[in-house]
């Protein structure tokens, strides 16, 4: 009987309905995709980072988590000497720049060689490799947010014009590649390298490998590849996982006051109604519960339309902008679904017992 | 005659600003089962606020409201409300009808409020063809005249077999004809039924369908040709018939 008449309720007001359904659901959207856009993009940068192929990285003193800020500054010949430590099997110099120039992406300067030991080689969708100094490869996704690029394509980059000449499967470190010996001729830091992937003969011994690097250059930064995605999460990270709650606190804001709004314009219209029930006998705890539900079924409809929403935000994000991934993770919808109905539950509170409290004369009065 | 409803000394007085307004200045009267029974008086006598008091929906400033021999001038608002679940059934001048829902979910409400797990019985099925609205319990309010929506009222009240039946101005929206009908119905549910009725009025003419008269004026009764006037008693030793 009562969600006959909460139904009814809803029915009866369809555009108030609608609205708070569709305000509930933006607050869903906004954790979701908010968070999906920086979980994707910390955890898909993490991954290309682990799809290079090696268990451990070594970066120069001091360098930060996030790779595109690592200072090139490490001498190549450092990795000439890591190459010959026992269980390492292969080392690679990658000399690494941000590019802000017609977007933002980290661009790779490799030593094809090594690289290819390290990683296994480039996964090929077109064409080939970099031959010359103007030469890049790129990663399909980048080609597709260029207008669908293809091998030939004249782009700008770090201020310089280069050719495609080959476009690979995205997921090995950056989406941009040129030789190293182009890298350092760009930049002026000839011998230099940002990073060291180190691929180990044996991948069980990465903890006692990074141990041993760790006491043999302790001034230098050694990462597991494991550890490193496991910290590059949005909630590890510092200044995002804050960034993160801050998101979530307007969101819950935005939720209580939108239903707070809703359910107290409604009890006012409905005043009378409440008079009646009141005169049938309906106690407090009935109206209270009443009240509750009904805004608990518009923050559920909200939790179900906002959780499609963001899947539609997430697809349009990518399609428009390929690079950028939108990670929607189970444990988010989750927490942002509790959210949404902890915003209905404290927007109605008050509504709900402000309509308990009426007199049932005065209600009944109510015009 | 045992009583069913019994006021002794009530009063009730408003605050309106800095002013007092008594709205009742002493009304001793007795119900008993059974009876049909009209409290009549000018507007601003006191009638709405004294069945205000006997419907327990608010609570007297002095005096005492018995109730099947329970006061309850001295409850609060849950021991209220589970009177007016049990043992009163109200019909209003405006109807008061949930406009959002159907006249079948309306009866179904109040039944549900009394925690009634039944939609329909045969109670009902009796109460639906005295009145006549059998064949309207799927249209909501707004799809009933006047008389309909009244008629569903009175259903409404009578569905969950109430002690008492109130009724403030039960025609007062209502047309001569549907009047007619409705007060007929009344006298139909008091004599077929046994319900115990008060009907408050300003309208003289309501007074030719009851079998008591209470006439207040100013707070006070003025009047009252109770046919059991001097019976002292007033506990109920048998229960009352109801169907």
């Amino acid at each position: 009987m009562k969600r006959q008449m909460i139904f009814a309720g809803l029915k009866a007001r369809p555009v108030r309905t609608t609205v708070s359904i569709l305000a509930v659901a933006l607050e869903v959207m906004l954790i979701l995709v908010v968070v999906g856009l920086t979980t994707g993009m910390t955890e898909e940068t993490a991954s290309r980072t682990a799809g290079v192929g090696g268990e451990v990285m070594v970066m120069a003193p001091g360098a930060s988590n996030f790779v595109a800020l690592s200072p090139n500054s490490m001498p190549i010949a450092l990795g000439e000497k890591l190459a010959t430590l026992p269980n390492v099997k292969a080392v690679t110099p990658v000399q690494i720049q941000l590019n802000s120039q017609n977007g933002l992406e980290i661009v790779y300067g490799v030593d094809l060689k090594t690289f290819n030991e390290v990683s296994g080689g480039f996964r090929w969708i077109k064409g080939g490799i970099f031959k010359g100094p103007d030469d890049i490869v790129v990663d399909d996704l980048w080609a597709k947010s260029k207008g669908d690029a293809q091998p030939g394509t004249e782009v700008e980059l770090l201020n310089h014009k280069f050719t495609i000449t080959g476009i690979v499967d995205h997921g090995q470190g950056a989406r941009v590649f040129m030789s190293m010996d182009a890298m350092q001729q760009l930049t002026g830091l000839a011998g230099k390298a940002g990073l060291f992937y180190v691929k180990l003969q044996d991948p069980k011994q990465v903890k006692s490998a990074v141990a041993d690097l760790k006491k043999l250059m302790p001034e230098y930064t050694v990462w597991d590849v494991q550890d490193y995605i496991s910290m590059m999460t949005s909630t590890n990270l510092p200044g995002l996982h804050q960034f993160i709650n801050s998101v979530v606190f307007i969101a819950l804001c935005i939720g209580v006051l939108v239903i707070f709004l809703s359910m107290y314009t409604t009890i006012t219209e409905r005043t009378r109604e409440i008079g009646i029930l009141r005169s049938l006998g309906a106690s407090k705890a009935f109206i209270v519960g009443l009240i509750l539900q009904e805004s608990l079924f518009v923050c559920i409809l909200g939790v179900i339309f906002g959780i499609a929403g963001s899947y539609v935000v997430a697809r349009l994000v990518t399609a428009v902008f390929p690079t950028q991934l939108v990670l929607i993770t189970v444990s988010w919808i989750v927490w942002a679904s509790g959210f949404a109905v902890l915003s209905g539950i404290i927007g109605s509170f008050y509504p709900s017992l402000k309509a308990a409290g009426q007199d049932p004369v005065e209600a009944l009065a109510y015009e | 005659m045992k009583s069913l409803l019994e006021t002794i000394d009530l009063r009730k007085t408003y605050k309106i600003g800095k002013v007092n307004v008594e709205a009742l200045r002493g009304v001793s009267i007795r119900i008993r089962a059974g009876e049909l029974a009209a409290i009549m008086g000018p507007s601003g006598c006191g009638k709405s606020s004294l069945m205000h008091i006997l419907g327990a929906m608010t609570k007297p400033t002095a005096g005492r409201v018995l109730i099947e021999g329970r006061d309850i001038a001295g409850m609060n608002d849950n021991e209220l409300t589970e009177i007016r679940q049990h043992k009163i059934g109200f019909v209003f001048q405006k109807f008061n009808l949930l406009p959002t829902l159907t006249a079948r979910a309306n009866i179904a409400v109040a039944r549900h409020i009394k925690g009634s797990t039944s939609d329909h019985d045969e109670h009902l099925a009796e109460i639906l063809k005295l009145l006549m609205i059998e064949d309207k319990m799927g249209r909501k309010p707004s799809e009933l005249s006047g008389g309909e929506q009244q008629r569903v009222a009175i259903a409404r009240a009578v569905a969950t077999k109430p002690s008492i039946l109130l009724a403030d101005e039960p025609t007062g929206s209502l047309d001569t004809k549907n009047s007619e009908i409705v007060l007929n119905m009344f006298r139909e549910l008091n004599r077929r039924f046994k319900q115990t009725i008060i009907l408050v009025t300003h309208n003289p003419e309501l007074v030719t369908y009851t079998d008591r008269l209470i006439e207040m004026r100013d707070g006070v009764v003025v009047s009252d040709n109770d046919p059991f006037r001097g019976d002292t008693e007033s506990e109920l030793a048998h229960p009352a018939r109801r169907v």
